[in-house]
């Protein structure tokens, strides 16, 4: 009976926060671009590879005879310099782009939350010391750390990945310790700790999983942004190595021949797109969908949202009142 | 004030001292044998053994890192691989290239963001507000180096209004050679009254300082827009309205003054983020800065410019964020008690 109840109560719930985020979406053309984008995204690094019209040429097989042709009704994207078709390339890139970056992102959440937690939680010098590590790593301009390691260990995507992971982890460790801090005082977790729960269980039953909510808009976010950082280095030569299907690499090597021919470059285009509307219409969703549940929208944190909720709120600005 | 300097200062200090560390770690631990690196591959193990002693790796490690420090503060920052030229004087000599760039960038940016954003706020919801976030959002989203190639191909290939790559051109050497005072194009041949060489430079300029600009456009024009948006809904706008100000003198005068507090440190930010964004558009224009230097030390495993780079780019943004905060606390007397 008790199950019962709460087995409908909580679909009544489910139902709801669909119905809301529904209508959050529709009522908001960015949010809904937003949406439309990642599903699409979401869809071609599932099916990119069978999807593509040349799968083979997405992987990195050349094909000569077709080398430079501008785009066309075979090749809507036209082929690059080995006679690949464009689209194929951009198709099956969504798997790894999208691949790469949730793994940066994993990692990076792995390192930053368990440390940002226990600083949270502990206080005190443990805090300091942790703190003051963050804020070594937050003092090298963004991408120059994510470099200089990977000049260390020497290129590869593998490399890039792990390089990136480590520049990032310190945002997950300020976020969590945000959060933890303010959770350490709460009744329910003062309740844990008197009746002799150690440590660590109280961070993995209570700390964490209380104050993953902000931390996940924020992987969210990143998410994006990681496709442009991994993107860039690749850019550079320090991610992925031909023949991977990189989006990067494929601006990186349309630029040899931009001012003949404009076309390969071009990839860039679809990935930019997908890549930072993502950040933003997760943002805006995440955003829309707090609001939506009365929540104080600055409660989720991370700096674009910030942003994003100011332009919110001025939707909500009562009119000003008549006399 | 002044102890709010000093603990700032020394604040600084040591996030330098521990940013020495990570390169120092970055330097000799990550690369399993760094002598063997700085050969190259066809070393052989003698030979190995003898740059290892030269270079000290044979040392412990607290003795490294004491050599280490030493020879940074007193400027030796090694030799590269490639060039075999000394880092700190390669890192100098390309710095005016790097400065002229992102001077041009912020002095595009900050004034267009500013003035992008007011309008914005002026006309909340209607079409310039629709426009200019648009325009920040593009700006914010495009890859520099994605930029900086339709760049090129609408203003080389499409239009030939201007240069393709690089800073001046190659023949302005034999015909009106630069005076070279600065290092900074623009300056030396505005002093030197050089007017063929300032239109050449300039020409080359735009292209580039527009690509880095980008970001800082978009970012500032929004920050501009949110806090003039929150500044207009105090109420002290409130009471200038009541008391039949007129709206101009209320958002250019009243209203902006208090907005643009935050907007310095987004200044601040997006002119630490051009440090590395410089990189990606260096690349794409072959300009001759610190990051057409890196990224070639990057390529050729040149680990003593990259650490070199790595450590110079953390200094100046440990400055610069100093630089903000000591701004903040002059404009906005309220944060110096944090």
């Amino acid at each position: 009976m008790a199950a019962e109840v709460l087995r409908s109560a909580t679909s009544v719930a489910r139902a709801g926060i669909l119905r809301r985020f529904r209508r959050a979406v529709l009522a908001d053309p960015l949010a809904l671009t937003g949406v439309t984008i990642i599903t699409l995204l979401v869809l071609l690094a599932v099916f990119g590879p069978w999807i593509a019209p040349y799968p083979a040429q997405g992987q990195g097989e050349s094909n000569v005879a077709a080398r430079m042709l501008p785009p066309s009704a075979t090749h809507l994207f036209g082929t690059d310099g080995l006679g690949r078709d464009m689209l194929s390339r951009v198709m099956v890139g969504a798997r790894p782009a999208l691949a790469v970056s949730v793994l940066v992102v994993l990692l990076a959440m792995l390192i930053g939350v368990p440390l940002g937690a226990l600083a949270g939680y502990r206080r005190g010098r443990l805090d300091a010391l942790i703190m003051r590590v963050t804020d070594l790593f937050l003092a090298f301009p963004p991408l120059l750390l994510a470099m200089a390691i990977v000049a260390a260990l020497g290129p590869g995507l593998d490399h890039a990945a792990l390089a990136l992971a480590i520049s990032w982890w310190p945002w997950y460790a300020r976020l969590a310790r945000g959060t933890a801090t303010s959770l350490r005082e709460r009744s329910f977790v003062e309740a844990a700790r008197s009746m002799g729960v150690s440590e660590v269980q109280i961070l993995r039953r209570h700390i964490i999983p209380n104050s993953i909510t902000p931390i996940l808009v924020q992987a969210t976010i990143d998410i994006g942004t990681v496709i442009l950082a991994a993107g860039s280095l690749a850019f550079l030569g320090l991610g992925a190595a031909p023949p991977t299907p990189d989006w990067g690499l494929m601006v990186a090597d349309g630029r040899t021949y931009i001012l003949d021919q404009w076309w390969p470059s071009r990839v860039w285009r679809s990935s930019w797109r997908c890549s930072r509307s993502t950040s933003w219409a997760t943002c805006w969703w995440t955003c829309s969908t707090r609001g939506a549940r009365g929540e104080r929208a600055d409660a989720v944190g991370p700096r674009p949202c910030r942003v994003v909720c100011h332009t919110r709120r001025d939707h909500n600005r009562p009119r000003r009142r008549q006399p | 004030m002044l102890r709010f300097i000093l603990r700032r200062l020394a604040g600084s200090v040591a996030v330098l001292f521990g940013l020495s560390l990570i390169t120092f770690a970055l330097a000799r631990l990550v690369p399993s044998n760094a002598a063997a690196v700085y050969i190259g591959p066809k070393a052989r193990p003698e030979e190995i053994a003898r740059v290892a002693h030269q270079l000290g790796l044979d040392q412990p490690l607290p003795v490294q890192y004491f050599t280490y420090m030493r020879d940074m503060l007193t400027g030796d920052w090694g030799t590269s691989i490639g060039t075999k030229q000394p880092v700190l004087g390669d890192i100098l000599g390309r710095l005016p290239a790097t400065i002229e760039l992102i001077g041009a960038a912020m002095l595009l940016a900050v004034p267009l963001g500013i003035l992008l954003g007011v309008l914005s706020a002026r006309w909340q919801r209607k079409a310039p507000d629709i426009l200019v976030r648009l325009i920040s959002i593009v700006g914010v989203s495009l890859p520099a180096f994605w930029l900086g190639l339709l760049l090129q191909v609408l203003f080389f290939r499409d239009l030939h209004l201007l240069p393709l790559t690089g800073r001046v051109d190659a023949n302005l050497r034999f015909s009106s050679p630069i005076a070279a005072t600065t290092g900074l194009y623009v300056v030396d041949t505005i002093l030197s009254g050089n007017w063929t060489a300032l239109r050449d430079v300039a020409l080359h300029l735009v292209l580039p300082a527009l690509t880095l600009a980008a970001y800082p456009i978009g970012l500032i024009a929004r920050m501009t827009r949110a806090s003039m948006l929150e500044a207009l809904s105090q109420d002290y706008v409130r009471a200038a309205r009541a008391a039949g100000l007129s709206e101009r003198l209320i958002t250019y005068k009243l209203a902006l003054k208090n907005a643009l507090i935050p907007v310095t440190t987004v200044i601040g930010l997006t002119l630490a983020y051009s440090l590395t964004g410089t990189f990606f558009v260096e690349v794409v224009y072959n300009w001759p800065g610190l990051g057409t230097l890196t990224v070639k030390g990057l390529l050729n495993l040149d680990y003593p410019v990259v650490m070199g780079v790595t450590l110079f780019g953390a200094l100046g943004y440990v400055v610069i964020n100093l630089l903000v905060d000591l701004a903040q606390s002059w404009l906005d007397p309220r944060t110096r008690l944090a």
